[in-house]
């Protein structure tokens, strides 16, 4: 899970040039990243499952998801 | 189109910015603390950034790791870039809001243009100050820039400016997207009327017909099963229609908006309602198919009382009447601009559909043009299999005549709420005819249609109305099919008496998951009995062609 974590750390600022500084945690609601919508969803959708290999379901990227549930179903399709 | 005709400044870009540095020229206010700021974090990220590198053994690990320590110095870099890039940014953006004595207008142009300078020159659409980038590139040997180099080509060799955001070869309408089945039992020269076939024993009444946007193709509603607005109302009983236009030629020159309203809506409706054996339907407009469903109950009411009105209720997704403040789009629209426009789809026979492409890929530019610079080129990766983005991608021309119109009736002079000021069929439009019940569903996220801008028609309209505003944008906010993990958030209620948005949204309690369920209530209680499905087509309109048919495979 840390490794999934760091990676989407790493990510953010690229996919929401606004989350430069922007804490991501476990808890962080997906809503709550800055210039997070219905296009930048996509492009993180498009990120999750070229990095990690699996398909992410629309209703898991909705605004009310945290960053936790997002990494917990990778973990979970992954095994 | 020749340069040197062209009026200068047609988007009023420099008229802004010039307008924006008098307002700061006649009181400076606080701009000499917020240049100071910007300082200040630039030289705290500087000396971090100084004091990091003398303290670093940089020599002993580029010798042991060269890539790992090129990596390395790339990402201090970037770092770097980044915080002073954002310094930079944050201060081009507080000199245009903390402007004093400058109209909203002007600072809603200044941004946006300001926003896609800065969106340009993000250090992430450069290669050397992209980490991820650099990473990739060492990982696969160089091969990611040579991929990069192939779509840069292939982009270029396309011929429509456009970076590619989706892997059109993944999708195939009919296929593997827009696949509810169905049949196309009318054509005419504008569209193509698609009824969908039934999926319950017994079927209300009184159908649905989409009227869809013509600004891309009409499968958004029908995406996949999943996503499908079409399939969740076959499911409840509901016998549906969807209006799927043609993508104009040049030699539609002269199709005009009106054409739209009653060669295309109206005929629609009449077709469905013979199918049907009804005399009235469930009109359903999204954006600008709203719209002109609005311009056509207008019409109809206005009509001699004998003949009836052939819509029962209206319904209307993310769609503006009044457009007096239309969202980012209005950068676009000045005089001087649409002249050009009207110049150019004059000559053409229509506005083609990779300048619409552009217009709205640059209202979004972080998430539709250098997200995919980056992804495609910097990265050499393929263009995503998403099929929102092939949709979003699968654009449409507009004919020259209804093009000209449409941006000079409704978004230059919005004429659509002046009573009786247009004249459509030969009658002139009024929205106060229209007494039909409204269902309006307004995103909160929409920059195209702006929510609190949509919410103006109940100030034109009577008959009961009823408002639900979904979370999220134009799209994925009316696309909001219900699910048990759903964490939507929507609004709903009906609307008594007049009052501001913002007030409206004071009194709502927010309610969880779709408002897809309530929409299907809405209509239900006005649907009539449950009868036999209809036929699929009748003598009169029979059935020419499976679903999706042909006109929406045209590019």
């Amino acid at each position: 899970m840390f490794e999934a974590l760091e990676t989407i750390r790493e990510v953010i600022p690229e996919l929401f040039p606004g989350a430069t500084d922007f804490p991501v945690q476990p808890e962080t609601l997906l809503s709550d990243i800055p210039e997070w919508d219905s296009m930048t969803s996509v492009n993180f959708k498009v990120f999750l499952e070229e990095t990690f290999g699996v398909t992410i379901p629309d209703d898991l990227l909705e605004g009310g998801s945290t960053i936790g549930e997002v990494i917990t179903f990778i973990g979970r399709a992954d095994s | 189109m020749n340069p040197s005709s062209m009026p200068a400044d047609p988007l009023g870009i420099a008229k802004s910015l010039f307008r924006l540095n008098q307002a700061w020229m006649f009181d400076s206010g606080n701009l000499p603390a917020m240049t100071s700021a910007m300082y200040a974090t630039i030289e705290a990220a500087a000396a971090e950034q100084i004091r990091f590198v003398t303290e670093n053994k940089a020599g002993k690990a580029q010798a042991e790791a060269p890539e790992a320590a090129l990596l390395e110095a790339v990402k201090i870099c970037s770092k770097l870039v980044n915080k002073f890039y954002n310094a930079y940014a944050t201060w081009l953006r507080d000199y245009i809001n903390c402007a004093p004595e400058l109209c909203q207008k002007d600072k809603r142009r200044s941004l946006f243009w300001i926003n896609q300078m800065i969106s340009a020159f993000s250090p992430a659409n450069f290669f050397w100050t992209n980490p991820a980038a650099v990473q990739k590139f060492l990982q696969t040997r160089g091969e990611s820039l040579v991929s990069g180099c192939e779509n840069l080509r292939q982009d270029i060799q396309r011929g429509d400016n456009l970076i590619q955001i989706a892997d059109t070869a993944a999708f195939k309408v009919g296929h593997n997207i827009a696949l509810t089945p169905g049949a196309v039992i009318f054509r005419n020269r504008l569209m193509e009327l698609i009824q969908y076939s039934p999926r319950t024993e017994r079927t209300y009444e009184i159908p649905v017909v989409f009227v869809q946007p013509w600004i891309n193709k009409y499968y958004i509603l029908d995406i996949t099963e999943e996503k499908s607005l079409v399939a969740y109302l076959l499911n409840h009983g509901f016998t549906v229609f969807a209006v799927s236009w043609k993508n104009p030629s040049a030699d539609m020159k002269l199709v005009n908006f009106e054409d739209y309203m009653l060669r295309g809506a109206l005929k629609a409706i009449e077709v469905a309602s013979e199918i049907c054996g009804c005399e009235q339907v469930h009109a359903a407009g999204y954006c600008i198919g709203g719209t002109v469903l609005c311009a056509l109950l207008a019409y109809l009411n206005k009509g001699p009382r004998e003949a009836g009105v052939a819509i029962r209720d209206l319904t209307l997704f993310a769609t503006l009447v009044d457009f007096s403040s239309p969202g980012e789009l209005e950068v676009f629209v000045t005089e001087e601009f649409v002249k050009i426009i009207e110049d150019a789809v004059y000559k053409e026979g229509y506005l083609d559909k990779k300048f619409m492409a552009a217009t709205f890929r640059a209202l979004r530019s972080n998430n539709l043009i250098w997200r995919y610079f980056i992804h495609n080129y910097l990265m050499g990766e393929a263009p995503p299999k998403s099929d929102f983005l092939f949709w979003n991608s699968d654009s449409t021309r507009l004919p020259a005549a209804m093009c000209s119109y449409y941006l000079r009736e409704f978004y230059l002079n919005n004429n659509l709420v002046k009573e009786d000021r247009l004249q459509l069929g030969n009658r002139p439009i009024s929205l106060r005819r229209i007494k039909e019940p409204l269902y309006l569903v307004g995103t909160q996220q929409d920059h195209i249609c702006p929510w609190k801008e949509t919410f103006k028609i109940f100030d034109h309209v009577g008959g009961p109305k009823r408002f639900a505003l979904s979370d999220e944008g134009h799209i994925t906010g009316i696309v909001n099919p219900p699910s048990a993990r759903s964490r939507r958030r929507h609004w709903v209620s009906d609307i008594n008496g007049l009052r501001a948005p913002e007030q409206w949204l004071s009194e709502q309690r927010e309610k969880q998951g779709s408002w897809w369920p309530d929409w299907v209530y809405w209509l239900s209680e006005k649907s009539g009995q449950t009868v036999e499905p209809p036929g699929m087509g009748n003598d009169k309109y029979p059935v020419l062609q499976k679903a999706p048919g042909s006109y929406v495979l045209e590019q």
